[in-house]
């Protein structure tokens, strides 16, 4: 596993060595004593397509058996906290439906205990429309982090304003600008559950919003939560097409696939940086983690590095 | 002279460091199983917030419908996991037809995608509430389509195609070389110049699972009923009149060579 860190490393440093020698030459003592002292540490937490599954698996489950269950995750979450000061946790969309906890109680129990872990944002999947605008309006209350998305247009429905198209987190002197995108619901929803609101182009809308937060609202970093689908044979627009479009998006955390990677995929975006792309399968049977350290050493790229010493199984 | 060019660098360099520039050097990822093994921990608010919805989920979900008197399978061409749906929708909603203020077509036949069956099986013993959210878990609802005889036989073919797909006992029909042949509705020949009343979910009615010669449908009316409570209400009407389920094989549709 050590040797496995060790090449990806490498493969890495290899990639945008040329930008990191140039950086190092420039690297003076004085520099390196004030990226010492200026050193941030910020921990993403994110899960996606929770869909319900509030209990582990059933012990005769073929795959997961005894898998998942939210009092073992909130245990997760907790033992991170208490090594991080700085976490973001997160979630793609698709936290309701699939087991009679949301046919009996419409997600309020999704989005108390995603409350009590703390969750800070989350976006909307397609099946957070079964019960309609009004069944995901009546829950809200239950919730207490933020809801975001950029492509949807929810004029004269009960989400506006409740749906916001971004939101900044100040964590340890940074400035985490949080956006989201959502699938065409289209064919996927039926149309009297999603109502009035209306699809726009995800890829537009992000660049419209990620370019405000990174110039405008200076941004350290920029997050967006996708519920696209991590890839797609043609023309569907997916988390690997979308993230060459980009520009300004640090990390896109994806969902509605339910593809579990084993590490992250690198994508360079429109001007040749690295986009990170995650996607932690479903049914709340995995957390990602993902840690940025910040600090005010003027280099171009980042040294990235994978830990998966926990595989998830893929067979889904 | 000196010291103004100190202070011009103290100014410099301080004003980095009050407010310095961050910049993303490092980035390390790490996707973990949630295993409740080898975590060897349980949030206790977490627990304790799920325990009152969990007992009142397990006390509905552990209600028992009605006994089953036999193993019931998803098969193709004819299972009788499938026979036992269809069936019992038919019946069901008849008698939610009869009982209704507004005008529902009687159905004729009733079809069903055999994705939509979300079990294998269904054991013999007793049925309770939790297994039929499971056979059903999504929120689709009963509908009935007209449809005119010439895109009924398009459908036939298309099931006959898939080597055969859920139906209830009115429709028959015999596969060959991937084509509905001797069909019959209600013992009567089937009638490419007539229009049949279909009873199915809205999800095949809707054109899913390919069902494209649904798209020329006359009308679909809504029964306002899911298929999940159709099937809870059938199935403890049943337990109510002592009638267990007993579900034949009974050759609705068979490959013929």
């Amino acid at each position: 596993m050590e040797e496995l860190n060790k090449s990806n490393r490498r493969d890495f440093i290899k990639k945008s060595g040329i930008l990191l020698a140039g950086s190092a030459f420039m690297a003076s003592p004085i520099n390196q004593l004030l990226a010492a002292n200026g050193t941030t540490k910020l921990t993403i937490l994110h899960t996606n397509d929770w869909h319900s599954r509030i209990e582990p698996f059933d012990k005769t489950d073929k795959n997961n058996a005894g898998m998942g269950g939210a009092e073992f995750r909130a245990a997760l979450i907790k033992k991170y906290r208490a090594e991080n000061e700085n976490i973001l946790l997160l979630d793609a969309g698709d936290i309701f439906q699939g087991t009679p906890y949301f046919n009996f109680y419409g997600g309020e129990l999704e989005y108390k205990l995603m409350s009590q872990m703390g969750y800070d944002c989350v976006t909307l999947g397609n099946h957070d429309f079964d019960n309609g605008i009004d069944g995901l309006f009546k829950q809200m209350p239950h919730a207490t982090f933020d809801f975001v998305n950029c492509n949807y247009d929810f004029k004269d429905t009960l989400l506006e304003n409740k749906v916001l198209p971004y939101k900044i987190y100040k964590k340890g002197g940074l400035k985490i600008g949080v956006t989201g995108v959502g699938i065409e619901l289209k064919g996927l929803v039926p149309e009297k559950l999603y109502g009035k609101i209306k699809y726009n182009d995800p890829v537009e809308n992000l660049n419209k919003v990620a370019a405000y937060l990174k110039l405008e609202k200076k941004c350290d970093l920029i997050i967006c939560l996708s519920h696209l689908g991590y890839n797609y044979k043609e023309g569907k627009i997916g988390d690997l097409s979308l993230a060459p479009q980009t520009k300004h998006v640090d990390l896109i955390i994806g969902g509605h696939t339910h593809t579990f990677l084993k590490e992250p995929t690198l994508v360079k975006n429109a001007v040749g940086k690295e986009v990170i792309v995650n996607q932690v399968g479903w049914a709340g049977l995995a957390l990602g983690k993902i840690d940025f350290t910040f600090n005010n050493q003027q280099i171009n790229g980042f040294i990235h590095t994978s830990n998966n010493v926990d595989i998830v199984d893929t067979h889904i | 002279m000196k010291n103004t060019f100190f202070i011009a660098l103290l100014l410099v360099f301080g004003f980095n460091a009050c407010a310095p520039k961050l910049t993303l050097t490092n980035t390390q990822t790490q996707n973990i199983k949630i295993n409740k093994d080898s975590l060897q921990m349980r949030d206790e608010l977490a627990f304790k917030t799920i325990a009152p919805y969990k007992a009142r989920l397990d006390s509905s979900m552990n209600e028992i419908l009605c006994y089953n008197n036999q193993d019931l399978k998803k098969d193709l061409p004819e299972g009788t996991l499938g026979n036992f749906v269809c069936d019992e929708l038919m019946f069901y909603a008849e008698l939610s037809r009869r009982r209704s203020s507004v005008i529902i077509p009687k159905s004729d036949f009733c079809i069903y995608n055999n994705g939509g069956l979300r079990v294998g099986s269904i054991a013999k013993g007793n049925i309770t509430v939790g297994k039929i959210f499971e056979l059903a878990p999504f929120d689709n609802e009963l509908v009935v389509v007209a449809l005119d005889g010439k895109y009924c036989k398009q459908l036939f073919d298309l099931m006959a195609q898939n080597n055969g797909a859920p139906c209830s006992k009115e429709l028959r029909f015999d596969i060959e070389n991937n084509k509905a042949v001797n069909i019959t509705i209600n013992d009567q020949p089937f009638d490419e110049n007539a229009g049949y009343n279909i009873l199915t979910n809205d999800y095949v009615a809707s054109g899913g699972d390919k069902t494209e010669p649904m798209k020329y449908a006359k009308s679909v009316t809504s029964l306002n009923l899911m298929v999940r409570e159709a099937l809870i209400k059938q199935l403890r009407n049943r337990n109510k009149s002592a009638q267990p389920i007993n579900i034949q094989l009974d050759g609705r549709i068979k490959q013929i060579k």
